[in-house]
Order: C-alpha cells, then structure tokens, then sequence
C-alpha cells in the first residue's frame, strides 16, 4: 500500500491542492492556481509547494516535527484570512478524499483498505497539529498588536503635558481609542 | 433567538461545524452578505469628533449590530450626495461608464492576493459603487436591474460599502495595471465621501483628524508639549554625539519651513528619524524652522473628504506666510506627498508669496516644486550627496543588511524612486532589492495606509500586508537582510508588524535614520551608540 501511495505521491498532493483552491471562490480559486508568479500570488504558490512536502512526509511516515514548518507556512495564512478557526484547518482533511479519489478502484481490495486506515490516522495526527499551530498564529497576532501598541506610544511620558487633557473616556468598547502611528 | 455576533461563543455554530463542507458561498457576490468578524473592521468615529468637525448624524454605533442608527432618509442623503459628486467631477464620471470588466486590475490588490475575498478585487470593488448607480441612475439599470449589474442601494449595501472601502488603501497599485487608467483609490474616495454624509466613519481617522483641526497635528500634541519632545530628542544626540543642537521654533524669518508627520514625535522607530533630520540640519546649519502650528506633515481629511483634507491642508501655507519664510522642505512621509504634491497647489494655491525652492548649500533650484513651493527631504539629500556636501561613514551600518520598500505615495503618486535608494546606498554597505515586481511603481502596500493603520483590524492588515511580507522573507532568506528601509511614518508603524508576522527578525527603519548614523559631524566624539542607543560596533 504504502508503495503504491508512494508511486502516486504528485497526482495526490495535485489533487489535494486543488481541492483547497475550490475551497476558496471561484475567482480566488483561478487566480490561486493560475498564477505561477510566487511574488505575485505568494498564498497558491506557498500552499503549492507546502502541500507537496506534507503530503510527501505524511505518505513516508511523518514525524512531527518535520510536518510542523510546513504546517506553518500554510496555516499561518489561513489563520488571517477571515475564516472560523474550524475551516481554517479543514484543509488537512481535504488530502483523505484525494487520497481515496486518486487510488479510486484499487481500493476494493481489502487488504489495502487496511493500509489506508495508517495514513488515516497520520492525517488525523496533521490535523491535531494544525490546531497547536492555528493557535500558535493566533497568539502570534495578539503580541504583535500589543507590541505594536507600545511602540506607538513609545514617547509617550506620561505628565509630560505633550498632550492636551483629555477627559475620562465612558464610550462602548467599539468606540475606543489610542495612540499613534500617523 | 437573534443571531449572535461574531464575538459570542454561539457565533461559531456547532451543526456547522460538524458539516464544514470545504466549498466556499454558491451565491453571487451581491447576494453574499458582509461577515463583520473582529478583526476585520475598524471601530467607528466617536461622536464628540464628529461634531467637533461638523459632521453630520454624530451618535454612539457598532459595526456588528444590526442597526446602525442611520437618519430616516438616508436614501436620499446618499444618493444625492452621489449625483452632486458625479456632476462635480468628470473622472468620476468616466469612472462610472468606462470600466469594461477586462480584470487586468484584479488580481493586483494586495487585500485580494492576501485574503483571496474577491471582493476585494480592484474590479468588484468598484462594482459596489458601480452597480448602485447604474440601478438607480440608468435606464438600462433600472429596467434590468442584475442582468446588466445593478441593484438598488439598500442598508445591506451600506454595510458591504463599509467594509470594503475601509479595506481599501488607496494605494493605486491597481491603476498601473488598468488599460484605461481608471483609479480604483479614486473610488473609494467617494464611497468614504458618501458614507461620512450618514455619519460613518472611523475613529481612527476622524479623531486625528478632529485634533489636527484643533492643535496641528493628528496626535494633539501642543505647542509647549513638541518643544520638550524636540528637546528630549537633542538630549539624546547630545550623549549619542556629544553635540549639542537647538532646535529653532517658530523662528520668524527662517529661510526654510521643516514640516513633517506628528507620527516621528512619538512612535518608535519614526522617533529615530526624527532625530536624524535634526542632526542633519544641525550639521548643513540650515536656517530653518518648526512650527508648533504646521506641526503635521499627514493628512487625514485625504481619507475623509476633499473638504476636510483642504481644511487640514491650509496651515502648511498659512504658517509658511506668518513665518515669512522662503520655501518649505517635508519630512519622509506616504500620504503626506499625495496630498501635497498632488493637491496642495490646486486646494490652498498658488503660494506666490514663497520663492521656488533653492538648496541654500548647493544651489540647486528644486524646478519639480516650482509651484508648490515644498521639497522632498531625500530630493534635498540626495542632491547634497551628489554634490558631495555630506561626509559619511557607512561602516557604522555594517550590521545592517537593507532593502527598501518603495512607500505607495510616494513611489505611484510622484515618481520618487531613485533619491532614498542613493542615500541608503552612500550611508551603508549592504543593500538588496526585493523582487522586480514587489518595487517601484508595482510596489505593495504595508496593509495599514489610508487610515487603516490602526490594531482592531490586526488580521485585515496582515492580510493585506502578506504580499510585501513575502517579499521581505524572500531577501531575509536569500540575502540576510534584517532592515526594511522606508520613505513613510505610516510604514514605519506597520511594517513593523508586518514583518514580525512575515518575516521575524526584519526591522524598520527610516532613510534618515541611518543617515544620521553614518553621518560624520563636525566635532563629534567616537560614536559608540546608534541613534536607538544600541552598540555600534561588535563590542556589546
Ligand atoms: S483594469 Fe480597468 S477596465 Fe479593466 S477591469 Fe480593472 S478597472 Fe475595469
Ligand atoms: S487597496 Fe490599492 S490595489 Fe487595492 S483596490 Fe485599493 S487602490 Fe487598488
């Protein structure tokens, strides 16, 4: 099985890849597999080149740590992109149906089913890490905005008198303000 | 039970978690309505500015409610205010009818590449204003209505315009690629223009905009409060360089008016620029001046309304006249350049009372800023190297490895591409360029200009920051290059995150900064600190 996998590792990570442009509308979906440009169309380039070495580890047998930096490439990504955190990593789901859509009938055979279900429980072990790794971009963007913050107001001495006296501030959270920056 | 927002729990519904179906909306995008998730809007204006400036509709809103306190005929408010502005100007005009959806813009925008919203396609964008008016301006439209793309402006077209025009920087990278040079940055313009007639805006340009009426500059800063900065700074350079350095201000008769970004007062690292100029002018003696009035070179009412950005804009002339200056010279800034360069002259023009701009230490006459009377800063850099006027020593740079981001104003708006990379080439060692086609006049937005700059829309602006991210990467990983020099006080805010999402490691600095770190000065002791105070050489 896992020779076989192995024969077929491109078509399969092509078929991954493209179901995760689909994922995306159509326009986006064009664009992201057309372009070849990585500076012009820096995400379907980066998902491009991610997918193939995860697909490439988790067929071999992955090892964690391995996976993880491609994960990140990929995932750091759609951790911005304004989707919920559950579709944000559902793309690690997407390589089981290219895996069964690619090996197509040489999976009546049941001694193969029984192998697939190893690469299964790989791909179950990606997603559980791609979660670690989504909240990992997560937390990324909280600090920096907090840093960011700071460096705003880095002059910022407080009595110095630099700034006009400003009255405390009761207004809803959405109308909050602060510092600097322009 | 009401549908709840997306920052209660509820929000992310469980049946729809369990049926992730991985394929993105089946309907159209006028039928696909805005998904207002944190991260992806900016708060709205407070009222007490709104007023204060005299905008119409001040109230307490919230984006993610369903109501947003709109006036009863607001209609008519808006669709009024569109016909008046397509009779005002022919390109908007033009902008309307000529489109014809070839797409060569949209795959450009940054916000697009980055996110993949297809909303956020240069085209689409102006389609949201396009449609409404066909809808409701054209017989056509009127008659067909989605056949030929139109649609009545409804509250959900309201929202949608929200969103989108605030996701747009006005940087205009879009309208080099477009055949007929239509400037999608225009269009958001307006589309800002008409929302503020309903009262909506955002706080983070109307509160700058609202001090900058009151005190001079977007921060609030007063009079006596920019002289102690000002002078915090020379205490500074003084220990840096043991060079002591007044700054002048408000000094009558001064030959030159120094105005640049409030942003280079208070945020590191446009701080260290600051400085920089300081040192500089210090070292020309330059007979120059601040203003504690011209005490911002931005323009927020540019994101607001042309109105607002000619009221803002007058002071700059105002002040040059009550000082009775010569000329005026502006500080490294993005906005600040479209504003002048483009609109000074026209808005608070002609300055026939100033002379056409002429280095004091060079004689060269600046003729590109014959009318509008106001010099680049590396525009008067630049010519003082070629002349040799400056004495440098670029080892003192020698642990940085820097490119340059063009800044989108300043690169698209007035062409000033060649004069920060001759300085930064004279004042280090090591310089790389990032990929053709991430610089000069295709180069990429930081994400956070045109009054998007703030941190509440943190995931919107790394969405659009990801292009310019992945260029900067591309250096770090080629080359080494941990510094990212820019020409702008917006950029030097944002980029700054950007790169620590996209390319940890890379810091910011300013043109002038490492200048002045370079810069040999007369008298000064062996410089062991840079202008950060951090150690020059390899002895930490
Ligand atoms: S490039 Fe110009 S004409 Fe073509 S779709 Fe874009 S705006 Fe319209
Ligand atoms: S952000 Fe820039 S590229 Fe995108 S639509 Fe606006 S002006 Fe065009």
């Amino acid at each position: 099985m896992k020779d076989l996998l192995l024969a077929r590792q491109k078509q399969i990570s092509k078929r991954w890849l493209d179901k995760i442009f689909e994922s995306y509308p159509s326009d986006t979906s064009r664009f992201l597999s057309r372009e070849s440009n990585p500076f012009a169309n820096p995400v379907g380039r980066t998902f491009e080149q991610e997918t193939s070495e995860l697909c490439r580890l988790v067929l071999e047998g992955p090892d964690p740590e391995q996976l993880v930096p491609h994960l990140e490439r990929i995932i750091k990504i759609r951790a911005i992109q304004n989707l919920s955190p559950s579709k944000a990593v559902s793309f690690v789901y997407l390589l089981k149906a290219a895996i069964r859509e690619e090996l197509g009938d040489c999976l009546v055979d049941s001694a193969r089913h029984h192998g697939l279900e190893a690469i299964d429980r790989h791909i179950d072990q990606l997603a559980l890490l791609s979660f670690d790794v989504y909240v990992k971009s997560r937390e990324k963007i909280y600090e920096i905005r907090i840093a960011e913050i700071k460096r705003n107001v880095s002059r910022l001495l407080s009595g110095s008198g630099i700034f006009e006296p400003s009255e405390p501030d009761d207004s809803p959270h959405q109308c909050s303000s602060r510092g600097s920056g322009r | 039970m009401a549908t709840p927002k997306p920052d209660q729990m509820e929000y992310y519904k469980h049946d729809d978690m369990w049926a992730v179906d991985f394929l993105p909306p089946s309907t159209g995008w006028m039928e696909t309505p805005v998904n207002f998730r944190p991260g992806s809007f900016i708060y709205p204006g407070k009222p007490k500015h709104l007023e204060y400036l005299g905008i119409p509709n001040p109230r307490e809103w919230e984006v993610t409610a369903d109501d947003w306190k709109l006036p009863d005929n607001w209609r008519e408010i808006v669709l009024k205010t569109l016909r008046n502005r397509l009779e005002r100007s022919r390109t908007l005009q033009v902008f309307m009818d000529v489109c014809v959806r070839c797409g060569a813009c949209a795959d450009k925008c940054h916000f697009f590449i980055g996110g993949g919203d297809p909303k956020n396609m240069p085209v689409l964008r102006a389609e949201l204003l396009r449609s409404v008016y066909r809808g409701e301006f054209t017989t056509a439209g009127r008659l067909l209505g989605n056949l030929v793309g139109a649609r009545k402006l409804t509250i959900d077209v309201i929202k949608e315009w929200f969103s989108y025009f605030f996701q747009c920087t006005e940087c205009r990278r879009c309208s080099v690629y477009c055949p007929y040079g239509i400037d999608t940055a225009e269009l958001t313009m307006l589309g800002r223009e008409l929302l503020l007639e309903l009262g909506i805006t955002v706080n983070w340009i109307i509160e700058p905009v609202s001090n900058c009426y009151r005190t001079g500059n977007h921060l609030g800063i007063l009079p006596h409060g920019l002289k102690d900065t000002l002078e915090f700074f020379a205490e500074d350079i003084e220990e840096i360089t043991g060079i002591a350095i007044e700054p002048p201000i408000n000094k009558k008769g001064a030959e030159i008016l120094f105005v640049t970004p409030s942003g280079d007062f208070l945020a590191d690292p446009g701080t260290f620029t600051c400085m920089g100029y300081m040192m500089l002018f210090h070292e020309l003696g330059l007979d120059y001046t601040w203003s504690t009035y011209a005490s911002e070179g931005g323009n927020f009412g540019l994101f607001t309304s042309a109105e607002m950005m000619k009221r803002l804009n007058a002071k700059i002339y105002a002040e040059a006249k009550r000082l009775g200056v010569k000329w005026i010279l502006g500080g490294e800034c993005g906005h600040m350049w479209r504003v002048l360069h483009q609109y000074m002259d026209t808005m608070n023009g002609p300055a026939d009372f100033l002379e056409v701009p002429r280095s004091p230490v060079t004689g060269t006459v600046f003729e590109n800023a014959r009318s509008t009377k106001m010099v680049h800063i590396t525009e008067f850099t630049a010519d003082l190297i070629q002349h040799g006027k400056l004495k440098f020593d670029p080892s003192r740079n020698d642990k940085l490895r820097v490119t340059f981001h063009d800044s989108c104003n300043p690169a698209r708006g007035m062409g000033l591409f060649e004069e920060p990379r001759q300085i930064i080439k004279s004042v280090c060692n090591n310089f790389f360029e990032m990929p053709e086609n991430t610089i000069r006049e295709q180069t990429f937005c930081c994400g956070g200009g045109a009054g998007l700059g703030t941190d509440e829309n943190m995931e919107m602006r790394l969405r659009g920051g990801l292009p310019r991210g992945n260029a900067v990467k591309y250096v770090q990983d080629k080359f080494d290059v941990n510094t990212l020099a820019c020409v702008c006080a917006i950029d030097r805010a944002t980029l700054q995150t950007v790169c620590d999402y996209w390319a940890p490691g890379v810091e910011v600095t300013g043109v002038h900064e490492m200048l002045a770190n370079a810069l040999v000065m007369k008298g000064e002791q062996k410089r062991t600190l840079n202008l950060r105070m951090e150690p020059i050489g390899d002895d930490e």
